[in-house]
C-alpha cells in the first residue's frame, strides 16, 4: 500500500465517521427497541394437574382481531416466552397434535407502558377418573370395629353412648 | 328408598366387619403389610372425635377419621407415607361422600376438590395458588369436562369462561372490563379453527379461518 492510498483510506474512514449519524442516534432506537420488547413480551407456563407440561404447541392470538400473532412450543420446563408485534389484547392457546385447542390462558392487555413481561398460565384440562371416589369410610369403620368400638357405628340417632375401648 | 340405602349401607359395614374379623381370626393375608391398631380419641363427654390409624403398619399414623360420635365427618390420609396428608374425604350428614380433596402440590394442603354424583365426577374446584381459595371450577357431564370458570386475577370474580366438546375447547370468553360478564368471546370448530370472535352477543364470524 502506497502512502497516497493510505491517506485516501484514512480520509475515507474519517469522512464516513464525520458524516455518519451520531452513535447515540443509532443506539437510541436499539435501546428503545429493547424496552419495547420487554413491554410486549409474554412469559408463561403450561400446567396440567399441578405439573408443568413440556413440548406443548402454543398459539398467541389477538383477541380483538382473532389473528394469530405467532406460534411457539413450551420448553422442557413447560415455560415459554413470546414477543408480540404490537400492543393489544392477547391470549395463548394450547393445541394438540391435531391442531385442536385444548387449553387457553387469560386475556392479557399487552402494552408498552409495562416494563416487565406479562405473565400467563395455560391450564390444560386433566383427565379425571371417578375411581377417586373410592371411600375409605367402610374400611376405617370395619377396622375400628376390630378395635372394639363397634357400638358406635350403627348409632344413627346422634346421641352416641360413650364407647367402650381398650384404649380408654 | 333412602332408608333402604341406609339399611344396605349398614349391612355392607357389618359384612365388612365380619370379613375383617374372619381374616384376623384365621390369620389370612399373612404376607400383607400388618395394619396397626386404631386409636380412638374422645371428647370430655365421651363422644368419639377421632380415629387414628396406622393403616400400612409402618409404626406411624397415616389415616385420621374425624368423627362426630358415630358419624364420619372427614377422613384424612397420607397415601404415600411421606408424612404429609394428600387425600381428604368429606362426608355429608347422611354419610355419603360429599367431595374428595387432593394436593397437587403435595404440600399437605388440599388444592383440588372433586365432587361426585352417582359415582361420576360432576365438579372439580381448584386452588392453583395453593392458598385454599378456589379460583377455577370445572364442570363435568358423564365424566367429561364440558365447561370451566376461572378467576384469573384473583379478585373474587370469574373473568374467564371455557366450554368444551369431545375433549377440546369449543369457546373461551373473557371479562376484560371487570364487569363480571364476558366482554370478549372466541369460538372454535372441532378442528380447532377460530369460527367467531368479538363481544359475546354479536361475535364476528370469521371470513377466513385463523
Amino acid at each position: 500500500m502506497t502512502f497516497k492510498r493510505s491517506v485516501a483510506l484514512v480520509t475515507a474512514i474519517g469522512s464516513l465517521t464525520l458524516f455518519a449519524p451520531p452513535l447515540r442516534a443509532v443506539a437510541a432506537p436499539a435501546q428503545q427497541a429493547v424496552v419495547t420488547a420487554q413491554g410486549l413480551t409474554i412469559n408463561g407456563t403450561v400446567v396440567k394437574g399441578g405439573s408443568t407440561v413440556p413440548n406443548i404447541r402454543l398459539r398467541v392470538r389477538n383477541v380483538d382481531t382473532g389473528a394469530i400473532a405467532g406460534q411457539i412450543t413450551s420448553d422442557q420446563n413447560g415455560a415459554f416466552t413470546f414477543t408480540v408485534p404490537a400492543a393489544g389484547l392477547y391470549m395463548v392457546e394450547a393445541i394438540n397434535d391435531d391442531g385442536k385447542v385444548i387449553g387457553a390462558g387469560e386475556a392479557l392487555n399487552v402494552n408498552t407502558a409495562s416494563t416487565t413481561p406479562f405473565i400467563t398460565t395455560v391450564v390444560l384440562s386433566t383427565t379425571r377418573n371417578a375411581a377417586i371416589f373410592s371411600s375409605t369410610a367402610l374400611i376405617l369403620l370395619a377396622a375400628a370395629g376390630g378395635a372394639a368400638i363397634t357400638t358406635i357405628i350403627t348409632d344413627e340417632g346422634g346421641s352416641t353412648p360413650p364407647p367402650v375401648s381398650p384404649e380408654r | 328408598m333412602a332408608s333402604q340405602r341406609e339399611a344396605k349401607g349398614v349391612s355392607s359395614i357389618l359384612i365388612w366387619m365380619a370379613l375383617i374379623a374372619l381374616l384376623g381370626a384365621f390369620g389370612g393375608c399373612r404376607n400383607a403389610p400388618r395394619q396397626g391398631r386404631i386409636q380412638p380419641s374422645y371428647d370430655q363427654t365421651g363422644k368419639l372425635k377421632l380415629l387414628t390409624w396406622d393403616r400400612n403398619g409402618d409404626g406411624k399414623p397415616d389415616t385420621w377419621g374425624y368423627m362426630d360420635g358415630g358419624r364420619i365427618v372427614r377422613i384424612e390420609i397420607d397415601t404415600d407415607g411421606n408424612g404429609k396428608i394428600d387425600r381428604w374425604e368429606y362426608y355429608d350428614a347422611n354419610q355419603k361422600l360429599e367431595k374428595v380433596g387432593t394436593s397437587r402440590a403435595n404440600d399437605g394442603k388440599p388444592d383440588t376438590w372433586t365432587y361426585p354424583a352417582d359415582g361420576e365426577i360432576v365438579r372439580v374446584e381448584l386452588s392453583p395458588r395453593h392458598d385454599g381459595r378456589v379460583t377455577r371450577t370445572e364442570f363435568y357431564e358423564a365424566g367429561a369436562l364440558v365447561r370451566a370458570e376461572e378467576d384469573t386475577d384473583g379478585d373474587g370474580r370469574v373473568d374467564k369462561w371455557e366450554t368444551y366438546a369431545h375433549g377440546v375447547m369449543s369457546s373461551v370468553a373473557f371479562d376484560t372490563a371487570g364487569t363480571g360478564h364476558p366482554t370478549r368471546r372466541l369460538a372454535y370448530d372441532e378442528q380447532g379453527q377460530l369460527i367467531a370472535f368479538g363481544p359475546p352477543r354479536d361475535s364476528v364470524p370469521t371470513t377466513s379461518k385463523h
